[in-house]
């Protein structure tokens, strides 16, 4: 009984508005487009003889384009939703980036922990370390680097920021 | 990475480490170095003991071992006890330093016991990158001393002086300070070495508490407007290059770059997201 009085206020609608039902709400009209959707070979059969049958026709392909339309629309928010809750993190998006990092991480660890920790400094060639905890190598090496600025400024700009030593980097 | 042994073998050295005793009576110890690297790494490594005092804007400043780890590595609250007794014990060796009659601290120190060189100037990033990790080791133990220390120096830093020579660009500052005045000695600076993690701290102070440190954000945009303004070229074959020039006072550009100018473009970026607070 629901049924048809859904089915005949459809018709009303299409009568009223010879547009395709785009005032009509979807949920209304789900039933009978259910039943005439298994029909359809029968009915092309019968083309030309009820006019009824056609504007059937013609508002079930607004149905169905409605309904693909809104499910695009949904689906899009839905995602946008969920993608803007749980965005992917670097360790997720790029795992064997991450994981090459601390593979090398974990190798060098494990190289300066055996045969160097708690030096500053490990000797590859030899296995061994170095007791330099306070020898700066770094300043040596950068200093030629900055003569234009030194020059520049007429002093050693390439001081530690803080102990004047050459060595400073942050 | 999940790798838990390597944590603990950090963890069992940490309290072994001697703070007191330089392999070289002679040689001079870093404030700057030990503070961003010593006294940082723990600070941040360690959590928990001090947390009575912090603010709720704090409790948002996770550290290693009870953010990240707190699931993973559950540590004892000796554990940590001994990582910030650590940071403690630096500490209180190297305030000796903030002994000068502005404040403002001398950046040499030599041990056994702990004393100043006889340095009469600092250098921006040398007195001006300190404000986090002692104020972050006040908020943990409690003991305001750490952070006031830094603090004062800090203030002839936002504050400088005398204007003409301190401040050669709004927001951009001079190297050179002398330790006892307090006051800026000439006007040569920019985005490098003897300079920059002064502007970094800026930022960072403001990131840690943005109420406690609502002023820094504003010191941190007036640099970054005046570096957009004045010290941004771009080459004429590769525009899409942004290069920050150094100066030497006001008007004084000079055009170079260095092997560390790479820190550019990660600032840019804090620069770009800081302009839309």
């Amino acid at each position: 009984m629901v049924g048809n009085t859904a089915q005949v206020d459809q018709l009303e609608l299409q009568r009223r508005s010879s547009s395709s039902s785009s005032t009509s709400d979807a949920s209304s009209i789900a039933d009978p487009s259910h039943t005439l959707i298994a029909d359809v070979p029968a009915q092309k059969r019968r083309v030309g003889l009820n006019k009824r049958t056609w504007i059937v026709v013609a508002a079930v392909c607004a149905i169905l384009v409605i309904a693909t339309v809104l499910g695009e629309v949904l689906s899009k928010r839905s995602h946008k939703t969920t993608s803007h809750i749980t965005p992917l993190d670097n360790y997720t998006s790029n795992s064997d980036r991450a994981t090459a990092v601390s593979q090398a991480f974990n190798q060098a660890w494990a190289g300066y922990y055996n045969v160097a920790f708690p030096s500053d400094s490990l000797r590859p060639v030899t296995n061994g370390s170095l007791n330099d905890r306070l020898v700066q190598l770094a300043c040596a090496t950068s200093r030629s680097r900055l003569t234009g600025e030194q020059k520049w400024l007429g002093r050693d700009r390439h001081r530690c920021p803080v102990d004047g030593t050459d060595h400073g980097k942050r | 990475m999940g790798n838990d042994e390597v944590v603990q073998q950090i963890l069992d050295f940490i309290p072994r480490i001697d703070f007191d005793t330089p392999s070289d009576v002679d040689r001079t110890i870093s404030l700057f170095e030990s503070t961003i690297r010593y006294v940082g790494g723990l600070l941040s490594g360690e959590c928990g003991t001090g947390q009575a005092f912090l603010t709720a804007n704090h409790l948002k400043a996770h550290d290693l071992l009870s953010g990240p780890l707190a699931q993973s590595f559950p540590t004892n609250e000796s554990t940590l006890t001994n990582i910030l007794d650590q940071a403690v014990h630096l500490a209180e060796n190297l305030k000796v330093a903030f002994n000068t009659s502005s404040g403002v601290p001398i950046g040499r120190l030599l041990f056994e016991p702990p004393r100043t060189n006889d340095d009469t100037q600092v250098s921006l990033a040398g007195a001006g990158t300190l404000i986090l990790e002692w104020t972050r080791l006040s908020d943990k133990t409690g003991n305001e001393e750490y952070a006031k220390l830094a603090e004062i120096a800090q203030s002839h830093l936002l504050y400088p002086g005398p204007p003409e020579i301190a401040e050669p660009y709004p927001g951009l500052l001079g190297t050179f300070i002398d330790v006892q005045s307090g006051l800026f000695l000439e006007s040569s600076g920019g985005w490098w070495g003897s300079d920059d993690s002064f502007y970094e701290y800026l930022l960072k102070m403001y990131m840690y508490d943005t109420e406690r440190y609502q002023n820094y954000k504003e010191k941190w945009t007036t640099a970054a407007d005046s570096t957009i303004k004045y010290l941004a070229s771009h080459p004429s074959t590769r525009p899409d290059l942004t290069f920050l020039a150094i100066y030497g006072g006001t008007g004084n550009l000079t055009f170079t770059s260095g092997h560390r100018k790479s820190l550019k473009s990660g600032r840019s970026s804090l620069i770009l997201s800081l302009t839309m607070i």
